[in-house]
């Protein structure tokens, strides 16, 4: 283990910082239940899983899978709140204890399944509570079959055309001439085959929450969408919940009018005769929308959703701005929070907290119109219930600001500079239940931890 | 169809203008330079000169041309018909009939027709249009007497169907097609409990199917992970009633961003494509884009690096410029950076032009030259400033501006063409490798209509194809002499 070698400039102790080491940019890494009641962080790369608790992420241990496995699960199939390996491999449905290579597996049964011609391990979920047992569900052919662990057959949901209830997405066969060609020899013939498949079969609410929707139940809308809004009926426009938790139907509409300027309608009055259908007056807030995807930013802990608006300037022939962008390959970036004032209906028009920063270039002209922000989490990392702002500032740097009774404060709470560039966020977790959460930032060699740490007073 | 309307020359080239409804070029095969169109060759009144056959209808040409009056309907045989010409005669094959076609003065008569349910798993053509639609090949001679085998591509694998006397019959089922694979595209939550999701997994296979004569190889392309692939090729034979495995290849792990192509015929598979980065060491974090291949299957690569603007793709990376029958590579840079650091910002601010230069680095010796063999040069007015994003800047960083498949002087060596205004053409002749700065000819177009290049009438000599929204589109012939 490589002992942490951050820089990192500390103003809030809000993170312990630790470094995993990763061999190859394959390397899968997830989180899942420890035998100690805490979270371990799994890496998985090739047949090797190595295992990091949380409560000490410098202490890697090495679990071996076995040639051919192809789907495992960690999961505490005995009730004993000490979790255990499910391990797929060719036919054989084997389970070992946690912490013991996969050599010391007991076969729980022989059953072909859907990954036994598949020999790269990968996780998924196999470990599923159903009627008061764990069971495991094995995805084959025709049909998702809930098995006992000693392979007696629980429960069977056919898929496919025989189900009862069909369901499938992705693109069953195509195969579609390639003309002209671009392999095939003067003369010759091309085609392009694909087959995509995903069925889903249709479980009982007992089995709730079971199988995972395709995407998430909401999306925000496209950039795109909410450019072409202002153009479309009101009804047409994008749109997000302000009280994410379906406490009231009010949602905000929001519409691009230009890159600095958002327009926002409340939909959803019951004071008025139309309800929920009544739509307020569109009110223009600076700047574009900024979103992460299925996080509805609650800045202030009112249980409703926050405006979050990013905006920087043109560019100009001014020689001052032109001077400080060569001489720092950066660019101005301001970030907006608007709060919904639900007395008023409406986000307020003063933004209650703004930051000013500086991205790279690069990220402006890299996708133009796209926020030059990259690796933004939206979450909770001191504890007090309200939305905290991370994100990268250049390449190498990861910063967080908490939000405080007067917003953000300038400079960033909590501020990295990791020896490599930031390809990924690999998880977002609440490790230890304290409402304080945890980040791991993948670089190309290592996984950079920066881990919530206990007793860390919101700034 | 409307006559010609426009006729421009200068010194050995012309254009003539002719209205061409229902006709569309999307684009060019960037790894080949050949044109992507929503229709196909033949000669089915076998008057010697090249028809063109879109989805619904035939275009005969006539004195040069495609007049309205020349253009007929194709037999009914239901949408779900599949067409394609051979040898002079034209079939359709239908969900239970395979008919052929024979265009007399009158019209169409059909020659015979055979029973040939299609198999229940055939998938349905496609919506009409560039991408094939109903020109979807069925016929293909296996084994090389002339008559064409039928087949069908369907997920159990290839059904061939041979003529045996009066009828065709099913010869064989080719179980050729790779199997799903599951797919390991996004790490499942396994923790915290409450947030476990079961899924079904999703099953997936990409492929690429080549029919030369006897043989058909199947290309596999399999994602190892979300960065690289390995593509692996398997060669069969067709022996008249099943095929037979010859071998397989596979590639070691490459960018996901290199394609299989063929860039000469050597029988090596061929890899390329292109990808941007950003520069590190220059002031300004100044994008590049790099234009890769591999002549060996991806065991050693060619890479060319040029300066760009973030998001632009060449139009075409590869094709034969010299006609030696190995493609060439072709690389864009942008002037907009050149020149110190204030200097291009000042450009990209004030600058409503940018400088353009075109390479075409010759395939050799198993390589490519190191040196370009040409160098082009080009200014393109924008209308405004680079930073300011008109629309001219936009087509510019989707590579639209720029064509380098076309031969319109028909010597074997390709042309360039560049939208040097938004509305105006150049046409620059490329003889003996020397290119000239002063256009050959000039073509004036409306400003916002967007051209594609294809030899539309299949005389040897490229032509221009306008397209412009809610218009017909527009062809512009090339010939060798002014009116």
């Amino acid at each position: 283990m490589v002992t942490t070698a951050l820089l990192c400039l500390l103003s809030g102790a809000l993170f312990d910082v630790s470094e995993i080491p990763v061999d190859s940019r394959q390397a899968v890494c997830f989180m899942a239940a420890g035998p100690t009641g805490r979270t371990d962080l799994m890496v998985l790369s090739g047949n090797q899983l190595k295992r990091y608790p949380s409560a000490n992420f410098q202490r890697g241990q090495v679990l071996r899978l076995d040639e051919g496995t192809s789907a495992f699960d960690i999961a505490d199939l005995d009730d004993d709140e000490i979790p255990e390996v499910v391990a797929i491999q060719g036919t054989a449905i084997k389970r070992f204890s946690y912490g013991a290579d996969s050599g010391s597996a007991e076969t729980l049964f022989e059953l072909e399944t859907l990954f036994t011609a598949a020999s790269t391990p990968f996780p998924r979920v196999l470990v599923l509570p159903f009627e008061e047992k764990k069971v495991l569900a094995l995805p084959r052919r025709d049909a998702l079959e809930l098995r006992h662990l000693d392979g007696s057959l629980a429960a069977r949901f056919p898929v496919g055309r025989d189900a009862p209830l069909s369901m499938s997405f992705g693109r069953p066969f195509s195969a579609r001439v390639v003309d002209p060609p671009e392999v095939a020899a003067p003369g010759g013939l091309e085609f392009r085959v694909n087959t995509v498949i995903a069925r889903l079969p249709s479980l009982p609410e007992t089995l709730a929450p079971g199988m995972a929707p395709l995407g998430p139940g909401y999306r925000y809308g496209t950039r795109r969408q909410a450019r072409e809004a202002l153009g479309q009926p009101v009804r047409l426009w994008p749109w997000f919940p302000l009280a994410p938790d379906g406490a009231s139907r009010v949602r905000a509409l929001y519409a691009t009018e230009n890159a600095h300027v958002t327009v926002v309608r409340i939909q959803g009055d019951p004071g008025t005769p139309q309800g929920s259908s009544h739509v307020g007056p569109p009110r223009r807030y600076p700047g574009q929308m900024l979103t992460a995807a299925d996080v509805f930013p609650d800045f202030n802990g009112d249980g409703l959703t926050d405006l979050l608006l990013w905006d920087a300037p043109d560019p100009s022939p001014s020689i001052g701005m032109l001077t400080r962008a060569l001489a720092t390959r950066s660019w101005p970036l301001r970030m907006t929070v608007h709060l919904y004032d639900a007395r008023h209906r409406r986000f307020s028009a003063k933004p209650a907290g703004i930051l000013q920063l500086r991205s790279p270039v690069a990220w402006f002209l890299e996708q133009p119109g796209r926020p030059p922000i990259r690796h933004m989490v939206l979450a909770d990392f001191d504890g007090d219930g309200q939305t905290d702002l991370a994100c990268s500032t250049t390449p190498q740097t990861y910063s967080v600001w908490c939000w405080g009774e007067k917003g953000f404060n300038g400079p960033p709470d909590f501020s990295c500079v990791l020896g490599e560039n930031l390809l990924n966020v690999a998880f977002r977790a609440d490790l230890d239940g304290s409402g304080r959460t945890s980040l791991g930032l993948r670089g190309a060699s290592k996984i950079h931890v920066l881990q919530a740490r206990a007793g860390a007073t919101p700034p | 169809m409307i006559a010609a309307v426009l006729a421009i020359a200068l010194g050995a080239l012309a254009f003539d203008a002719r209205e061409l409804p229902g006709i569309e070029v999307t684009g060019v095969r960037p790894l080949s330079g050949k044109a992507i169109t929503n229709y196909s060759h033949a000669d089915l009144d076998g008057d010697g000169l090249t028809d063109i056959l879109l989805d619904d209808a035939i275009l005969f040409q006539r004195q040069g041309g495609y007049p309205a009056a020349s253009r007929y309907a194709l037999p009914d045989a239901g949408d779900a018909a599949r067409l394609q010409a051979w040898n002079g005669d034209l079939y359709l094959w239908s969900e239970s009939l395979l008919s052929r076609y024979r265009w007399h003065e009158r019209g169409w008569e059909r020659v015979v027709a055979y029973a040939l349910p299609r198999p229940e798993t055939d998938p349905l053509p496609a919506a009409s249009g560039a991408t094939g639609g109903r020109r979807q090949a069925f016929l293909h001679d296996f084994d090389g007497d002339g008559t064409p085998e039928v087949f069908s591509v369907t997920p159990e694998g290839v059904h061939v169907f041979a003529r045996h006397g009066a009828g065709y019959n099913e010869a064989g089922l080719l179980n050729i097609l790779p199997g799903r694979r599951i797919t390991s595209d996004a790490v499942p939550r396994l923790w915290l409990p409450e947030a476990r999701r079961l899924s079904f997994p999703v099953l997936k296979m990409a492929c690429r199917l080549v029919m030369e004569g006897d043989g058909i190889t199947v290309l596999l392309r399999e994602a190892v992970d979300s960065e690289t692939v390995r593509y692996g090729r398997t060669r069969y034979r067709w022996d008249g009633e099943q095929a037979v495995a010859r071998g397989t290849e596979t590639t070691q792990a490459v960018a996901s961003y290199l394609h299989p192509c063929r860039l000469n015929d050597d029988g090596m598979l061929d890899l390329a494509g292109g990808c941007e980065k950003t520069s590190e060491t220059t002031m300004l974090p100044l994008p590049v884009y790099e234009t890769w291949a591999s002549l060996d299957g991806g065991k050693t690569f060619h890479v060319r690096r040029s300066a760009s603007i973030p998001g632009f793709r060449p139009r075409c990376a590869f094709v034969d410029f010299d006609g030696d029958g190995q493609a060439d590579m072709i690389t864009e840079e942008t002037g907009l950076f050149e020149g110190g650091a204030r200097e291009a910002m000042s450009r990209l601010l004030t600058l409503p032009e940018v400088g353009h230069t075109v390479r075409v680095f010759r395939q050799q010796d198993g390589g490519f030259a190191r040196q370009p063999a040409l160098r082009a040069v080009f200014v393109i007015r924008l209308e405004s400033p680079a930073a300011a994003q008109g629309d001219m800047f936009s087509r510019y960083r989707a590579g639209k501006l720029v064509d380098v498949s076309g031969d319109f002087d028909g010597d074997g060596s390709r042309d360039l063409v560049v939208q040097d205004r938004i509305d105006r053409l150049s046409v620059h002749l490329v003889r003996d490798w020397i290119f000239r700065s002063t256009p050959d000819a000039v073509l004036s177009i409306d400003r916002a209509a967007q051209f594609a290049v294809a030899d539309v009438n299949d005389d040897g000599r490229s032509d221009i194809v306008l397209h412009e929204e809610g218009k017909m589109s527009r062809v512009y012939f090339s010939r060798e002499e002014g009116p």
